[in-house]
């Protein structure tokens, strides 16, 4: 069914959103060759586990694995690992990467986002970051020898670290600019119990602070504040977000402006479509370009990108949602909480520790949020359709 | 097709039993629970549209 001398479709980035849209194309009943390039010498695999099961491991690193190649050989997916893209001429269709040119018939952009660095700590062994598989199992290993960390940012992967550090018994300080942790579309309301959860574990918190310097020694890391104050620890993880991997097409004339400017439909330029971390997709609701950096998010944009390259139907927009699990509590998020309105309580208590909240503005839900109940937060869902 | 569940990695997104709920519940806790593992031929793809919709991945599907 393939021929070999039609060059097909290009995928640059092997993550949950190349992956995503190469599923969907065929089962959608694409039929010519899809290629794979990914910058990362793994298989697709799964990043939420990363800070999840595979920091307090509980997880093998394979067990992330998002499927086997036997399984990608069936789809006629071909993998090109540990190639990296390095421009991409939208006219005469072609990728150029670090060991050759490869013309594409259409193309998806799906390279993901790079892990934010504190400046002047690249090259400090000391400091870890968390972003990849490798990152991942090299901070494991390295937590099993440390007595103490600091984790620079209190939003959820900083607070998803902190909270697998009490399993391994390691003393930890936050340092985070804002005045208060923050978890992603919670417009801020889910702040005081993050930090009581720190508090409850004795976490040392410093909060609206800036990081004046950082010093590595033989022994240590030490961070001086914008307070006057210091933070020493046997190591830091810094977990300050991550930026769209876009610098491969500065000079390809598309708009990268925090991310591939692209329609509702994915599309960035004729032939071209972007999907996933690195994408800022039109919302034709809202009328804004945003950028998503969240695993479902990925999964609808790749399926929707490959049914219209087959179908050139568009799919529902659909509402972001992440998950986290902090000292135990599991977190569902569904849409976004606006700041300044009171919660809803749909199902639960607060008080219980297991509850369904809801912001509600002019009639219209704008955002629900499931703790300690998943099976009420699906049942709560439909409250989003209206 | 033959479909296969991990529990231990289910984080009870619920996305399965939103799109294919003859085939996928949630526990008390939300953790997914297979009513059929063998799904008959007019609820494949609905399986197929919950092994993709899976945020955990946590749906196997053998066919």
């Amino acid at each position: 069914m393939m021929s070999v001398e039609e060059p097909g479709l290009v995928i640059v980035g092997a993550s949950l959103a190349g992956l995503t849209c190469a599923q969907s194309l065929r089962a959608e009943g694409y039929t010519k060759k899809i290629t794979l390039v990914g910058a990362e010498k793994h298989l697709p695999y799964n990043r939420p586990p990363l800070s999840k099961q595979v920091l307090s491991g509980k997880w093998q690193g394979s067990q992330t694995a998002i499927d086997s190649s036997e399984k990608f050989a069936e789809l006629a997916l071909e993998f090109s690992l540990g190639e990296i893209a390095i421009g991409l001429d939208v006219s005469s269709r072609e990728v150029k990467t670090d060991t050759r040119t490869l013309p594409f018939e259409d193309l998806i952009i799906a390279t993901g986002a790079s892990v934010r660095r504190l400046a002047s700590t690249e090259n400090m062994s000391r400091v870890h970051v968390l972003r990849t598989l490798d990152d991942a199992l090299g901070l494991r290993d390295a937590l099993t020898e440390v007595k103490s960390v600091v984790v620079v940012g209190a939003g959820v992967l900083g607070s998803e670290v902190i909270s697998a550090l009490s399993d391994f018994g390691t003393k930890a300080t936050v340092i985070d600019r804002m005045p208060a942790p923050q978890l992603p579309l919670t417009g801020g309301h889910f702040a005081s119990r993050i930090d009581d959860l720190f508090l409850e574990h004795d976490v040392r918190t410093k909060y609206g602070v800036e990081i004046n310097s950082v010093t590595e020694q033989e022994s240590g890391i030490t961070f001086e504040l914008s307070d006057g104050s210091s933070v020493t620890g046997d190591i830091a993880v810094v977990a300050i977000g991550c930026i769209p991997n876009v610098d491969w097409l500065a000079n390809s004339g598309l708009d990268i402006t925090n991310g591939v400017l692209c329609d509702s439909n994915g599309v960035a330029a004729a032939h071209v479509y972007a999907a996933g971390d690195v994408a800022r997709w039109h919302n034709p609701v809202t009328d804004k370009a945003i950028r998503l950096e969240n695993q479902t998010s990925a999964i609808e944009q790749g399926l929707a990108v490959g049914k219209f390259i087959v179908t050139r139907e568009s799919s529902p927009t659909t509402h972001p949602f992440f998950w986290s699990e902090i000292y135990g509590n599991k977190i569902l998020m569904l849409g976004s909480l606006q700041a300044g309105i009171p919660l809803t309580i749909v199902h639960g208590s607060p008080s219980d520790n297991r509850f369904v909240a809801a912001t509600i503005s002019n009639g219209i839900t704008t955002g629900i949020v499931g703790w300690n109940m998943p099976r009420e937060f699906r049942q709560s869902r439909s409250m989003m359709e209206a | 097709m033959k479909i296969r569940v991990d529990r231990e990695a289910c984080i009870g997104a619920g996305q399965c039993a939103l799109v294919a709920g003859s085939i996928f519940d949630q526990d008390d806790d939300g953790l997914v629970v297979l009513l059929t593992d063998t799904p008959s031929d007019e609820y494949v793809a609905f399986a197929r549209k919950a092994a993709t919709l899976c945020p955990a991945k946590a749906i196997a599907l053998e066919e």
